[in-house]
């Protein structure tokens, strides 16, 4: 609904607001990293006017005096920052304040502002495409009606969910530094003369945009009712269940899914803390399958206590094509661990 | 025809055959003073049919002979064509005045238009033409020196003892040339050879001489496209800057792209003959003749004639054609199109007499084509116009390879979208091999869903499994109890198969899409990652169809091997006791048996019971009615079934008819693709869509593929233009401060400038470029051809240029008055919101809409027939009968190009009566009398129509001895000749036909070209010209001037034109362009902001580029300070 009000994410998926972040903290790993911090000073609302504040002074000095090896044109500074959100249009629902701003500023030769721009626009927009359900839902959307300063720019990149309408999931704006101020200088990391930059800066609200992934995990128009989360960025990556096909609760069959459990999480692999369950018939099973798959673990080991505690052979269920196929319980968690890997 | 109906233009070797009115004589004996119509304007005027003419002051200057005066009887005849006009639904009052133009033109030299442009472009031809001239009557070349040094730069050699001699570049001014490239090693040139009257020259790269050469490396804009090549004017080869410098090779496009000041900014004045082009003028042939040259078949008797005057465009068949002699070798090339450059160092001596020999073939060449080509173009028009044409230049900067970079990126996001895509469809498919839900399933159910399993092998007995030692490090108790709990199910690994399937439990199909997982982890990978998944999935797969449910009119696509790609019609309901795979019972939900289909079930019903006769029958004779009975069957459904799809008698499970999709070039081609280009825009028109409402990943996959095909197409020719930067010392002063940020350089397209034979310019990247679209990826290419800071460029399309030349020819010939032939009129007065310009009013004939009017209009008047035109109203409307076709086309040639009619000869008048005859009763008459029809009749002229005057003009030209272009009497090819055959029988009838109007056009462009250099001298730079498009670079300040002189010269060369055949006056409508772009970037339109996926904010935000200006005469005056161009500096200079 467009005014639902105060969302807020439950454990599962602050679980995966925590991903999300980690994944930014990664992206373009050559940034320096300010820390997070909760100051009382709100963000800047205007989408140019941050340059005017005190903390972005404060943080470009400090860029300058901890870094001086990466204070240079280009480079980049992130930070994150919990505050009321700016962004109150164009989303179909309002985040509980306050929320977490995880932002990122290029510094970039103020000649080549527009170029290096758009790069920074595709890139960003290619990275929301990446963790998503459906890729084509992502638009760039400039910013017009905004009053700027000369050769600024701002566009949004928004998630678009049909007749709903859509969610912001990154502001990106681009500002020039003003000439005249010498404090506000940076060398070209190629010819070494000073100039004053250009900034893109880039917004990312975390709740809000956790939201918007989840709601994509949602938007797919299959028949399932999965939540189709990104294998990489799942909170649960798999699950494991145990099937027991003979009559009496077999012993062995808990001890087989407790140590199976135990390989993957000490490979590193995100399991549901609960451990994993047990079923005794296949309506039991189909039960437990479709609660993963609502979760949106994307796979869930089979194991049952015919075959697999005789040979070795268990099911490896996934959440997409519903099918399962045959692993040796030697393949672990090498198999996995590829099927997860974050390129 | 009468002495009243022939006039001879003095200065015109055109003689002008008018047609007589009726019975009418005119008498120019009774000449009366035309009235003005509007006596408050003196400048106004309007002609015999009230279209407005140019005004007064122009009349005067450009027609200086002529008075506007009208006689009685040419007022008579004016009532007999306004009454043909009338019956076209033409109203000739229905017009209003144009506003007057007062220009003061620079006075003309000579007597009359005629004579000035003979005379500025003799002028302008004279300085090149003297050296051209020079090497032709050069008949021995000086001798070849015995060895060539090797020196880097450029080595002149005496005559006389081959001394070798380092020189800054050759002495002469008029060279021939050729340039060797070692392909392997780059575009840049390796070695070049030079004769002049004097002495030889020979070049050769310092690349080739040092090993490692020390060239300056210039940083690339973006650091991740450094693997783009980067040239600099360093490695070119230099000719000097001296005035006035001719420069002849073959395909010398090629060459003069590797010659370091034909980059600079500033023009220098020399000019490129190109003996390919000359070819192409004297002995240039049809594409089928050029099919026929490359063939090795046996020539028919009827080709030898023209295969004796023709060859292909090569350096060795057109030596062959002209000099005959031993052929030229052409084995050394081979080692500069895949050796390196250590073979060419290797073998620099015997390279250097390859690329000289191929110099003096081309002097050779030269001295036997040039005064064929000089006889057969007398007019030093064309050859001033192919050698400005031979100097295109195109500005780009540092946004050329921003483009390049954000194209390809956007290529490579899409189609990793779109892969994407297709491996979520592939996933959720899977899910239906529960249940065997895939036989239900109208796309899939054919593929093969079979599964292979997993199984551990058999453990010979009394064997044990290897132990395997598992790391016990750093685990718990509990842990480690766990781990030699299951020990044992780790060992049963040895029993897994050597070669382990992929993905035992899915469906094969899908299997084949995946790839095999790496066999064990780590966790730093420098190769490309394995993905779980479809990974090896893309639009040009079979599944890709089936994956997003397509339906060809609603029917779902089903693909046999043997017709390629259809779709399935069912036309059997609940019953069959066959067993079929197909899901008829799902097809039938989706889609009810159409009553075409039904109908030939019931005779398929009766056909069953047939077969299942006892087999007594003859086989042979079942199988003779079987096929009979097909043909039935298809004359049935064309009958009946009204869609596109194309029958190809093929019934699956007896339950469906398969019909193929239907291909581009007829119904014997199979469809391999049903995503290809050829079908992308037959999604929007709903033919093709998915069958799947929930499927949105169709629809945005065939928008995906649809932006992609533009930038696959012309992927490789656009990354293979040679761009050469200059550095900030090679760009005037102005220039120099921009140049440390940006960086400046050129292309220069390599334009073959008579390509065709209609001799119109040819080449691949820059004059096939269409313009930018919303939905293509990098069609904002020619945007990217960008006026350096200071610049603008300048340029103008003809309005309707050949629509124009086409009607002016009718209007001369049938009344010697503009517009007095419905076509002419419409092409000078139409107007579309009048409704009574040509396609309009096409449209309202043929009951179709002005879009689809418009093409098959032009298609008409380049020659097309009725049948094209049926082809094309089907194409438009593919639910358009072929009879439905057939009479639109047949009531749309009847309106324009009008009845056919033979006239009986005047020997036959007396004893036949003399009236219009069709061409069957004209046929019958000479059957009647046993003489051939064009014994007794006159050529066939058409009639009635609204283009008949036209066709006939066109086909009177064509059918001469010797075609002449009307403008500048230039020749048709040697290899289109007529050999005597009779009128109408010609073979090359439509493509002569043709050539009169694109020839024509062709004049009309150098006509321009000539008429800009003598308004603008060298103040404007030639930058490129398509078809009815010129621009050109100039300074900011002359920009102004320059559309000017644009205007002025549009109205000089119609003026020109018009004159030429026999009217001594012009439409103010054609005068001037309507209007001329003044701007920063080459593009269609100056307010053309070229947004494309590739460029999606556009030029104005994107790349801070802002709208252009669009002038009209009226502001063009205003912004070049007045209508006085007498007062131009430059031009007051030559006048004095």
């Amino acid at each position: 609904d467009a005014t639902t009000p105060n969302i807020k994410l439950l454990s599962h998926g602050s679980a995966y607001a925590q991903q999300l972040q980690q994944h930014w903290l990664k992206m373009r790993h050559l940034a320096v990293n300010l820390d997070s911090h909760s100051s009382t000073e709100t963000l800047s609302l205007s989408r140019f006017g941050f340059v005017h504040s005190q903390l972005f002074s404060q943080h470009f000095q400090q860029l300058r005096k901890l870094h001086p090896s990466k204070a240079k044109c280009p480079t980049l500074l992130k930070q994150q920052h919990t505050s009321e959100t700016n962004n109150n249009h164009h989303t179909i629902f309002q985040p509980a304040q306050p929320v977490t701003h995880l932002i990122t500023d290029f510094f970039v030769e103020p000649h080549r502002g527009l170029e290096h721009f758009y790069n920074v626009q595709r890139e960003s927009k290619i990275w929301w495409m990446r963790y998503s359900s459906n890729p084509s839902r992502y638009a760039i959307v400039p910013q017009p009606d905004l009053e700027k300063p000369a050769d600024s720019q701002a566009i949004d990149i928004r998630a678009s969910f049909g007749q709903a309408g859509s969610v912001t999931v990154e502001q990106l704006s681009l500002v020039h530094l003003p000439t005249e101020n010498k404090d506000f200088q940076l060398p070209d990391a190629r010819i070494g003369i000073p100039h004053s930059p250009a900034v893109i800066r880039s917004v990312i609200e975390l709740e809000p945009a956790s939201c918007a992934l989840l709601l994509d995990g949602c938007d797919h128009g299959r028949e399932t009712r999965s939540l189709l989360l990104n294998r990489v960025l799942a909170p649960y990556q798999c699950a494991v269940a145990g099937i027991q096909k003979t009559e009496h609760s077999s012993e062995d069959l808990h001890d087989l899914c407790a140590h199976v459990s135990d390989v993957l999480l000490r490979a590193r692999l995100r399991l549901q803390t609960e451990g994993y369950a047990l079923s005794t018939d296949s309506a039991q099973l189909t039960k437990q399958l479709e609660t993963f798959d609502r979760l949106g673990v994307p796979y869930t080991l089979l194991l049952d206590d015919q075959q697999t505690l005789s040979n070795g052979l268990l099911q490896l269920r996934s959440r997409d094509t519903q099918l399962a196929e045959t692993v040796h319980i030697s393949d672990l968690p090498d198999y996995l661990l590829n099927i997860f890997r974050d390129y | 025809a009468t002495k009243a109906g022939r006039e001879h233009y003095a200065s015109s070797s055109v003689k002008i055959y008018r047609k007589q009115i009726g019975k009418t004589k005119i008498k120019p004996e009774h000449v009366l003073p035309s009235k003005t119509k509007d006596s408050t304007n003196s400048e106004y005027a309007e002609n015999l049919v009230k279209v407005q003419m140019i005004s007064q002051n122009l009349h005067a200057q450009l027609f200086p002979q002529t008075k506007r005066e009208y006689s009685e009887s040419e007022h008579l005849a004016a009532k007999a064509y306004t009454a043909e006009l009338l019956r076209h639904g033409i109203d000739v009052a229905s017009i209003s005045p144009m506003p007057d133009v007062k220009l003061k033109l620079p006075p003309l030299r000579g007597k009359n238009i005629e004579e000035h442009f003979l005379a500025i472009a003799k002028e302008q031809v004279a300085p090149y033409k003297t050296l051209l001239q020079a090497l032709v009557a050069c008949k021995e070349l000086p001798a070849k020196p015995k060895r060539w040094a090797f020196y880097a730069g450029w080595t002149a050699y005496d005559p006389v003892d081959g001394t070798a001699t380092p020189v800054a570049h050759p002495l002469e001014r008029g060279i021939i040339f050729d340039v060797e490239v070692c392909v392997r090693a780059g575009k840049d040139p390796v070695l070049a050879t030079a004769v002049s009257t004097k002495r030889w020259y020979c070049w050769v790269s310092p690349k080739l001489t040092k090993h490692r050469l020390n060239v300056p490396h210039v940083e690339p804009i973006e650091v991740d496209s450094n693997e783009r090549p980067h040239y600099t004017l360093d490695e070119l080869i230099p000719l000097g800057l001296s005035e006035h410098s001719l420069v002849v090779g073959h395909n010398v496009s090629y060459d003069r792209a590797r010659l370091r000041e034909q980059y600079l900014i500033e023009d220098t004045n020399t000019r490129f003959v190109d003996t390919m082009s000359l070819h192409m003028c004297v002995s240039g042939v049809t594409s089928y003749q050029r099919a026929m040259l490359k063939s090795k078949k046996e020539p028919t008797a009827e080709d030898l004639d023209w295969l004796a005057q023709s060859s292909l465009n090569n350096l060795v068949d057109v030596h062959r054609l002209y000099c005959g002699g031993e052929p030229l070798s052409k084995e050394p090339r081979n080692i500069f199109v895949e050796g390196t450059l250590e073979q060419v160092r290797q073998q620099f001596q015997s390279l250097v007499n390859y690329c000289a020999g191929d110099v003096e073939a081309t002097h050779r060449i030269l001295c036997k084509l040039y005064p064929l080509y000089e006889e057969r173009f007398p007019h030093p028009v064309t050859l001033a116009g192919m050698l400005e044409m031979g100097s295109a230049y195109l500005p780009v900067n540092s946004n050329w390879e921003r483009y390049i970079r954000d194209a390809q990126l956007s290529y490579e996001d899409l189609s990793i979208e779109a892969k994407y895509h297709l491996g979520r469809r592939a996933e959720e498919a899977c899910a239906l091999l529960h249940g065997e839900e895939y036989r239900k399933n109208l796309w899939l159910w054919d593929e093969d869903w079979s599964v292979q399993p997993l199984k551990l092998k058999q453990l010979p007995k009394r064997k044990k499994v290897p132990t395997v030692q598992l790391s016990e490090q750093g685990l718990s108790v509990e842990q480690l109890r766990l781990q030699r709990k299951f020990q044992h199910l780790y060992e049963q690994r040895a029993l897994l198969p050597s070669r382990r399937p992929l993905l035992p439990g899915y469906p094969q199909w899908y299997r084949k899409l995946c790839r095999k997982p790496p066999p064990s982890y780590k966790a730093d990978l420098d190769e490309e990652p394995w993905t779980p998944g479809a990974c090896d999935i893309s639009t040009g797969m079979q599944i890709a169809a089936k994956l997003l449910s397509l339906c060809w009119e609603s029917y779902p696509l089903h693909y046999l091997r043997e017709h390629g790609w259809g779709f399935l019609v069912p036309f059997r309901s609940s019953g069959s006791q066959l067993s079929s795979d197909l899901p008829i019972q799902q097809l039938l939900a989706r889609c009810a048996i159409p009553e075409f289909a039904r109908k030939l079930a019931v005779g398929e019903e009766a056909d069953l019971a047939m077969d299942q006769l006892p087999k007594q029958m003859d086989e042979h004779l079942s199988k003779r009615q079987f096929y009979k009975k097909i043909s039935q069957r298809q004359q049935q459904l064309e009958k009946q079934y009204k869609g596109s799809g194309v029958w190809c008698n093929h019934v699956i499970d007896d339950c469906c008819f398969f019909l193929k999709l239907p291909h581009k070039n007829g119904s014997s081609f199979r469809v391999g693709n049903p995503l290809s280009k050829d079908f992308l825009n037959k999604f929007s028109e709903n033919a093709l869509s998915s069958g799947d409402p929930s499927c949105q990943a169709a629809t945005r996959v065939v928008e995906i593929a649809r932006m992609m095909s533009y930038w696959r197409n012309n992927r490789d020719r656009i990354l293979g233009q040679m761009v050469v930067w200059l550095q900030s010392e090679q760009l005037p002063t102005e220039l120099q401060s921009y140049g440390q940020r940006i960086l400046y350089g050129a292309i220069l397209p390599q334009v073959v400038v008579a390509g065709t034979l209609t001799r119109r310019a040819m080449e691949s990247t820059w004059m096939t470029a269409s313009n930018s679209r919303i939905n293509r990826i990098g069609s904002e290419l020619r945007s990217m051809v960008q006026a350096p800071p200071g610049y603008k460029l300048v340029g103008a399309d003809v309005d309707s240029q050949e629509l124009w030349i086409a009607s002016v020819l009718g209007d001369a010939y049938a009344h010697g008055e503009h517009g007095a032939t419905p076509l002419g009129w419409m092409t000078l007065s139409g107007n579309k919101s009048n409704g009574n310009d040509m396609h309009s009013i096409t449209a309202k004939v043929a009951g179709i809409s002005r879009d689809h009017a418009k093409v098959l209009n032009y298609a008409r008047i380049y020659g097309a027939g009725q049948q094209f035109a049926e082809t094309l109203l089907q194409q438009f409307n593919p639910s358009l009968s072929a009879t439905d076709a057939k009479s639109k086309a047949i009531k749309m040639f009847t309106a324009t190009k009008g009845k056919r009619v033979y006239r009986l000869r005047e020997e036959f008048r007396d004893e036949l009566e003399d009236i219009a005859y069709s061409s069957y009763d004209a046929r019958r008459l000479a059957l009647q009398c046993n003489r051939p029809v064009n014994e007794m009749f006159h050529r066939p002229s058409w009639q009635g129509g609204t283009e008949s005057a036209m066709f006939n003009r066109l086909e009177e030209i064509a059918t001469r001895e010797q075609p002449e272009t009307p403008f500048l009497s230039c020749r048709l090819s040697r290899a289109l000749d007529s050999h005597g055959e009779a009128d109408m029988d010609q073979r090359f009838l439509p493509t002569r036909v043709n050539w009169v109007v694109q020839s024509g056009a062709v004049d009309f462009l150098h006509l321009m070209l000539v008429s800009m250099r003598w308004l603008l001298g060298p103040h404007a730079r030639f930058c490129l010209s398509f078809h009815d498009e010129l621009r050109y670079l100039v300074k900011d300040e002359l920009a102004p001037k320059a559309a000017l002189a644009m205007h002025v010269t549009n109205l000089l060369t119609r003026a020109f034109c018009a004159s030429r055949i026999g009217l001594k006056d012009l439409p103010m409508s054609v005068a001037f362009f309507s209007s001329v772009e003044v701007d920063t970037v080459l593009r269609k339109e100056c307010t053309m902001d070229c947004q494309t996926p590739s460029n999606p904010h556009g030029l104005q935000i994107g790349y801070g580029i802002p709208p252009g200006e669009s002038l009209s005469i009226h502001d063009a005056i205003v912004k070049a300070g007045g209508n006085d161009i007498t007062q131009w500096p430059w031009l007051q200079r030559t006048n004095n």
